[in-house]
């Protein structure tokens, strides 16, 4: 087959599977070339021999009840990991903070800044919880204007 | 409710929206096995095994095509799969399933009688003659009517190798057909 005729009959394919909406072969080749020909009627043979219908299937109901139950048994799965990965994320995390935090007080108490440094957690002792309010009320406006919007 | 629509509740963890997106594409997935695999028994299988498969990887779904592109992927892998470990290509042996199939309804279904008609013996003839890389193309093209983009994205090729392989597919069809003496050839 030359180039000729393979591009014709491509042609024709992408006219037969709507590729193409019009004819766009050369139809003086076609008129000339035997084997172009055999292959445009190929083609409306292969249509009459092979319906292009679809076979349609029904899942039963059996089937449909055990979808349903994977779905719902992969949904626990996903939710289950979910919770096992947050789990060991937190177990990773406080060793790792507490380590932190213990390193800093040592490192305080080291340079010899433990005694201020005492005084400054004292202080914010104290102080921590007359923001507790104020923390509130900001949080009660910020409620209030995204009820506003609907959000 | 749009596929979209389906897809992004499914995804968000709504189960009713999951099942009945698989099921708006079971007809389609198990007709594309069916006639990719010539096995009844095995379509029925890879239906359920792609169904299965899809409901644990639907939050890896990127909505970009159709839904069933996705699937039909899904099912062509599993089957590509099968034949390297049982190596039976083109086989025409009973497949025994080693799964417990669900599908069947009690008495003769619509698809069993579509199954048993000369129509589906002429088909499968047919399609037998060809690789399972053209057939796949033949039947998403012929039967499906699946762009040649989209099957391009199904088979992981180059358009250019669609286009050849279903230019092919006409020809091979033709001489099988020849061959069995079929009207209209």
């Amino acid at each position: 087959m030359d180039s000729k005729c393979r591009e014709t009959q491509y042609r024709m394919l992408d006219w037969f599977y709507q590729e193409e909406e019009e004819k766009k072969w050369d139809f003086d080749h076609v008129q000339q070339c035997k084997e172009c020909q055999g292959y445009h009627q190929n083609l409306l043979k292969t249509e009459k021999n092979l319906p292009r219908e679809p076979m349609e299937f029904q899942a039963s109901d059996t089937f449909i009840r055990a979808l349903e139950d994977q779905v719902r048994k992969e949904r626990i799965r996903v939710e289950e990991k979910k919770e096992r990965t947050r789990f060991l994320k937190e177990l990773g995390a406080f060793p790792a903070v507490a380590f932190f935090l213990l390193s800093l007080m040592g490192s305080l108490f080291y340079y010899d800044v433990g005694p201020s440094f005492i005084q400054v957690q004292l202080a914010g002792l104290l102080v921590f919880p007359l923001i507790i309010p104020i923390l509130g009320a900001v949080e009660k406006k910020r409620q209030q204007g995204r009820d506003y919007y609907g959000s | 409710m749009t596929e979209r629509e389906l897809i992004i509740k499914a995804q968000g963890g709504h189960n009713p929206s999951l099942n009945q997106l698989l099921l708006d594409n079971y007809s389609i997935l198990k007709g594309y096995l069916i006639k990719l695999t010539l096995q009844k028994e095995l379509a029925e299988d890879l239906t359920q095994e792609t169904l299965f498969k899809a409901v644990k990887k639907i939050q890896d779904y990127e909505p970009q095509g159709k839904f069933s592109t996705w699937l039909i992927v899904i099912g062509k892998n599993l089957y590509f799969d099968y034949l390297r470990k049982n190596k039976r290509e083109g086989s025409f042996e009973e497949y025994e399933s080693g799964s417990s199939r669900i599908h069947e309804k009690k008495g003769p279904s619509l698809e069993d009688e579509v199954m048993n008609t000369f129509a589906f013996d002429k088909m499968k003839e047919s399609l037998a003659t060809l690789s399972q890389e053209k057939r796949s193309v033949f039947v998403l093209k012929h039967y499906y009517g699946y762009s040649y983009k989209e099957i391009a994205e199904i088979e992981g090729c180059p358009i250019g190798t669609v286009r050849s392989r279903l230019h092919k597919s006409i020809e091979e069809i033709r001489k099988a057909m020849e061959k069995e003496g079929l009207d209209g050839f």
